[in-house]
């Protein structure tokens, strides 16, 4: 965080020419004058980490996790959108070489997206696994802002608009979905005692209210229809498919939705792993078996976002203008767009809800005709299949670990020995003649994790070596110390450098 | 409306028509053209049975499943006649209409508590991963190739019928034809009539479904495939200026695709489960240089 700091404090002092550390007004004299590549590089390094970009995103998923639901709420739906925030102040001051900028927040954001969403993937502990899904949406907002930035240098407006207004859109709708899953995720590590999803399950009977509302909150992270997230994919899908029809940036378009796609595609994924491994089926452990639902006031507080998932993705055409108003007036000059952003959306907004409420008018319908046709015949309960097993345990249903198999085996497949089995000490010794207990597990590292925290741990545990020297344990070598440094000082005033 | 009509036929007739197919390259009789809809009237008049151990989620699933399907189905036009729901970027709405039935029906299949049916969603969830930048990728070509963004005004404007427009629609087609084969679980990527459960990725995850709910799952698989498949035929019939005879040859590509489906049931065995994603990945890749071609012949490089 203070790495971040100091690129930021770096950035203003120079955008502000003189010296002093000015703001963000400072910056649209700078960029007019000076390229403004650099500069930009190290104001989305310096707020890229508040937000969360690759590869500066390693401190999301442990600082997610570990503090309370709530707050992690609070965290990705609200702070890290600072970032995002800050990105988009330095970009309205960018004039000229924005092709440069906007193809590295496209590649950024894909990138990002990607990452987080393989990150996710193989996350057992149902925090860190939504922490990561952050990471995930902050690499779509920042897709969607580069989209934009690309679409402003090609002077196509459509691009521009729908690039901001999806992304501005998909800010609010994450900072409503986040928030109430991390309270589902809470609510669960309070009522079964763990947050680890290969210990949970068979939540849907005895917390069935903290899984509906999980439930919607994962179709919203989905961006499935019929609520929010779908909203703002649509826009940004949008984009990327009418600028391809008209022939502009075909390759960023098309590359940039078939990114989209397939993180749309492993998010369900993740959220099949999640919500089905974690809340369905049997529970796996006794704390598990013995959750049970939480108290209302708790439950009141997931309804609130809900209520905001709802209304924006039902009612798609009260809130979609709103948000391409305020991208147009942001990024984009002249009035041609007003055109644009009036004309194009309210047949497919109102396309968008027609077809969600016949969606669920019609499962109604088909519930509706199920309860009669279950009224006339017989509803009988029987174990479920077990191919002959008469013993079916817990245990036999798959795990977390094993729903992400497929797809760790892709991932992993050049070394699939060296990238998740890092043992830990010895393992299993031969000479071991009466069984003692051990514990193995299998923990999945981020890479680049690894990368920074362990080389920056090693170096730092190193220099400490060598300045354990002066740590000899003896009073009169530290007040010589003391005298040293007081000498030290006294020295350096007096020949005038301080 | 001629449209989803279409549709419904295609989806209750394309069950009999591989039937027959793999009956007649089998050297066998065949069943019955229409028994898959004579089960379906028999399971929907049965009692039910539900695990002990499935929620409300097993409950709903199908209700969903079989509604996106057919939400999804009001989308696609047929020829030069336009769908029930037509506007900009619809393409979208009907990839992610897909993509929560299946979602819907993965969560159905792990709420049961059963290992085969984790195995199964586990595997479903992979291949719809993998499989939906395919989608972009054929939409995106399309809209490149028409300038439009909804399936009806791009089958509309299709119909420009030259020589490179039908030679790419023919490669379209095909990558949707090995859609249907990854989304509605047919040879190779999955075996639907295989009673083993190791063995299976789509039937495994319906295996504790009887009767209302069962239905509604087969009727749900019916209208995917025949959604697909009246978008593959579609998308080369469409590049015929003519709308009568534009019907006829729809008409006639799916039963066509049928046939080609059946045909490679009866000769082809399923993968190796861990080869599937590869095989998904291949028509990712097919489907890509689908797009590169248009893209470079949009580019009209001329050799001089």
């Amino acid at each position: 965080m203070h790495v971040g700091f100091v690129f930021l404090i770096v950035g203003f002092v120079i955008g502000s020419g003189n010296g002093s550390i000015g703001g963000f007004q400072y910056l649209a004299d700078y960029f007019a004058g000076n390229p403004p590549l650099w500069l930009f590089v190290l104001f989305l390094i310096g707020f890229g980490m508040k937000a969360g970009l690759f590869p500066l995103h390693i401190w999301m998923p442990e600082a997610y996790s570990a503090a309370p639901s709530y707050v992690s709420g609070c965290l990705s739906g609200a702070m890290s959108k600072l970032g995002i925030y800050g990105i988009l102040r330095v970009l309205t001051s960018v004039g000229p070489d924005l092709r440069t900028v906007g193809v590295i927040l496209l590649a950024a954001g894909i990138v990002t997206a990607l990452w987080g969403i393989a990150q996710a993937v193989l996350q057992n502990d149902l925090k860190k696994l939504l922490a990561c899904f952050s990471i995930e949406n902050i690499g779509i907002i920042v897709t969607a802002i580069g989209a934009g930035t690309l679409g402003l240098s090609a002077g196509n407006q459509l691009l521009a608009l729908f690039g901001y207004g999806g992304a501005l859109l998909h800010v609010v709708n994450h900072s409503l979905y986040k928030p109430l899953l991390f309270m589902g995720a809470g609510s669960v590590a309070l009522a079964a005692g763990t947050r680890n999803l290969e210990q949970l399950g068979g939540l849907s009977c005895s917390m069935p209210v903290t899984t509906m509302l999980f439930l919607c909150g994962a179709i919203g992270i989905c961006a499935l229809p019929p609520f929010n997230g779908f909203i703002s994919e649509f826009l940004i899908y949008s984009g990327f498919l009418q600028s391809a029809a008209a022939g502009s940036l075909i390759i960023w378009s098309v590359v940039g939705m078939a990114a989209l796609a397939l993180v749309g595609g492993i998010a369900v994924l993740v959220f099949c792993k999640a919500f089905g491994i974690g809340f369905l089926g049997i529970p796996r452990s006794p704390g598990a078996a013995a959750a049970k639902e939480v108290s209302s006031w708790m439950l009141a507080a997931q309804m609130l976002p809900l209520a905001g998932m709802l209304s924006i993705g039902l009612f798609p055409g009260a809130v979609v203008p709103v948000m391409l108003h305020i991208a147009g007036e942001t990024f984009l000059s002249g009035e041609s767009w007003r055109w644009i952003a009036a004309g194009a959306q309210p047949g497919s907004l109102w396309g968008i809800s027609m077809s969600m409420a016949l969606l669920i008018t019609i499962v109604a319908g088909l519930a509706f005709w199920r309860s009669r046709v279950h009224k006339k015949q017989s509803v009988s309960r029987s174990p479920t299949w077990g191919c002959g097993f008469t013993e079916v345990h817990a245990d036999m249903q798959y795990t977390g670990e094993s729903f992400s198999e497929g797809f760790e085996h892709m991932r992993n497949s050049p070394s699939p020995a060296r990238s998740y089995t890092k043992r830990r000490g010895q393992g299993v010794p031969h000479e071991e003649l009466f069984a003692r207990p051990h514990r193995f597990g299998v923990r999945h590292k981020d890479r680049v994790d690894s990368l920074i925290s362990e080389r920056w741990a090693y170096l730092v545990r190193k220099l400490n070596a060598r300045l354990a020297l002066f740590q000899t344990g003896k009073i009169n070598h530290y007040i010589l110390h003391a005298l040293l440094f007081l000498a030290l000082v006294f020295l350096i005033t007096w020949i005038g450098w301080i | 409306m001629i449209a989803i009509l279409f549709i419904l036929m295609a989806a209750v007739s394309l069950t009999g028509i591989i039937n027959r197919t793999r009956a007649k390259l089998s050297g066998r009789k065949g069943i019955r053209f229409w028994q898959h809809l004579f089960q379906v009237r028999l399971l929907l008049r049965k009692g039910t049975v539900y695990g002990t151990t499935a929620g409300w989620m097993f409950r709903l699933a199908p209700l969903v499943y079989l509604r996106a399907g057919f939400s999804a189905a009001l989308f696609i036009p047929l020829g030069g006649y336009p769908a029930l729901f037509h506007f900009e970027g619809d393409v979208v709405v009907f990839a992610c209409l897909m993509a929560l039935a299946r979602f819907f029906l993965i969560l159905g299949a792990l709420d049961t508590g059963s290992s085969f049916e984790g195995m199964g969603a586990a595997c479903e969830a992979l291949y719809g991963a993998l499989v939906e930048p395919v989608f972009f990728f054929i939409f995106g070509t399309l809209a490149m190739m028409t300038g439009y963004t909804s399936f009806s005004s791009m089958f509309a404007a299709l119909s420009a019928g030259t020589p490179e427009t039908v030679i790419v629609t023919l490669l379209l087609a095909y990558v949707i034809i090995k859609l249907i084969q990854v989304e509605c679980g047919r040879i190779p990527i999955d075996d639907p009539r295989t009673h083993l459960e190791l063995t299976m990725v789509h039937e495994v995850m319906i295996l504790d479904y009887s009767e209302f709910d069962l239905a509604l799952i087969h009727m749900g698989s019916w209208l995917k495939m025949g959604v697909l498949a009246t978008l593959a035929g579609g998308v080369i019939a469409s590049t015929i200026p003519y709308k009568g005879m534009t019907l006829l040859l729809i008409f006639i590509l799916t039963a066509l695709i049928g046939i080609f489906i059946g045909a490679v049931e009866s000769i082809k065995a399923r993968n190796r489960l861990n080869k599937n994603a590869t095989a998904v990945v291949t028509t990712a890749s097919l489907a890509l240089f689908a797009f590169l071609l248009v893209y470079i012949i949009s580019l009209n490089i001329t050799l001089d």
